[in-house]
């Protein structure tokens, strides 16, 4: 949005960045958005698979993801409580304003 | 949503890890940049109701035994907007069935001018914490 901005001093990712590592760790991203955090998420991780029920929020989400990044995301449509997710494939399970 | 938090416990391996963040339950405040420094205006209106359900819902799930915190802590998510309109939508389109009371405006008026236009300030306190996925013996009770 003009005018506005969020978090521009990265906080939330500087207090993630401390407390989780996310290198080399499968990630699974319930409730992305238009993708706020993915690329960010995707930087560090090795594998993003991000999903939300928004399919508009998803199409954007896809396009904000910079091309060096594109393989390393995956975005689908879905919902966290009955998305079909492959069994023991996460390390982590980040819900980001979620729940 | 805790079925959510079901469904990822079957995703992750046996050291997975759950990051939940979302807003403590404290009140967003508003600030105003002046010359002087940052002057307190008001606080963000509306429910937190969604807010605590998110708290009972990880609750939960611990107390069922899915999870255990490993750590929680509150830092503190700014956003900056460059007019009181802006704030209006901003908050509207951002923080869903929350609002600027009149009392906050008249005070972001008084503080930036009649046109209310220069930086204000909304300070979020946001919670993240971290859960391990406890034991299967324990969980696979629930389902």
């Amino acid at each position: 949005m003009r005018g506005a901005q969020m978090d521009p001093e990265g906080t939330e990712l500087a207090t993630l960045d401390r407390l989780v590592s996310l290198s080399g760790k499968r990630v699974l991203e319930i409730g992305c958005g238009d993708g706020r955090l993915t690329s960010s998420l995707a930087e560090r991780a090795r594998h993003v698979l991000a999903i939300d029920p928004d399919r508009r929020a998803i199409g954007r989400a896809r396009r904000g993801v910079p091309s060096h990044l594109k393989d390393r995301v995956r975005f689908e449509v879905g919902q966290g409580e009955s998305h079909e997710l492959p069994a023991e494939g996460f390390d982590v399970a980040l819900f980001s304003w979620a729940l | 949503m805790v079925h959510a938090l079901t469904n990822a416990r079957r995703a992750l391996t046996d050291t997975g890890l759950v990051v939940d963040i979302h807003p403590a339950p404290d009140p967003r405040t508003i600030s105003c940049a002046t010359r002087e420094g940052p002057r307190a205006a008001g606080i963000v209106r509306g429910s937190r109701a969604k807010v605590r359900a998110a708290e009972r819902k990880l609750e939960l799930v611990r107390r069922h035994g899915m999870f255990r915190l490993h750590h929680s802590e509150v830092f503190h998510v700014l956003h900056y907007v460059a007019s009181l309109r802006i704030l209006r939508t901003y908050v509207a389109q951002n923080f869903p069935g929350k609002w600027v009371d009149t009392a906050t405006e008249r005070r972001i008026i008084k503080l930036l001018g009649r046109r209310a236009v220069g930086t204000i300030i909304i300070d979020e306190p946001v919670r993240i914490s971290l859960l391990g996925k406890a034991s299967t013996a324990t969980a696979n009770l629930l389902y």
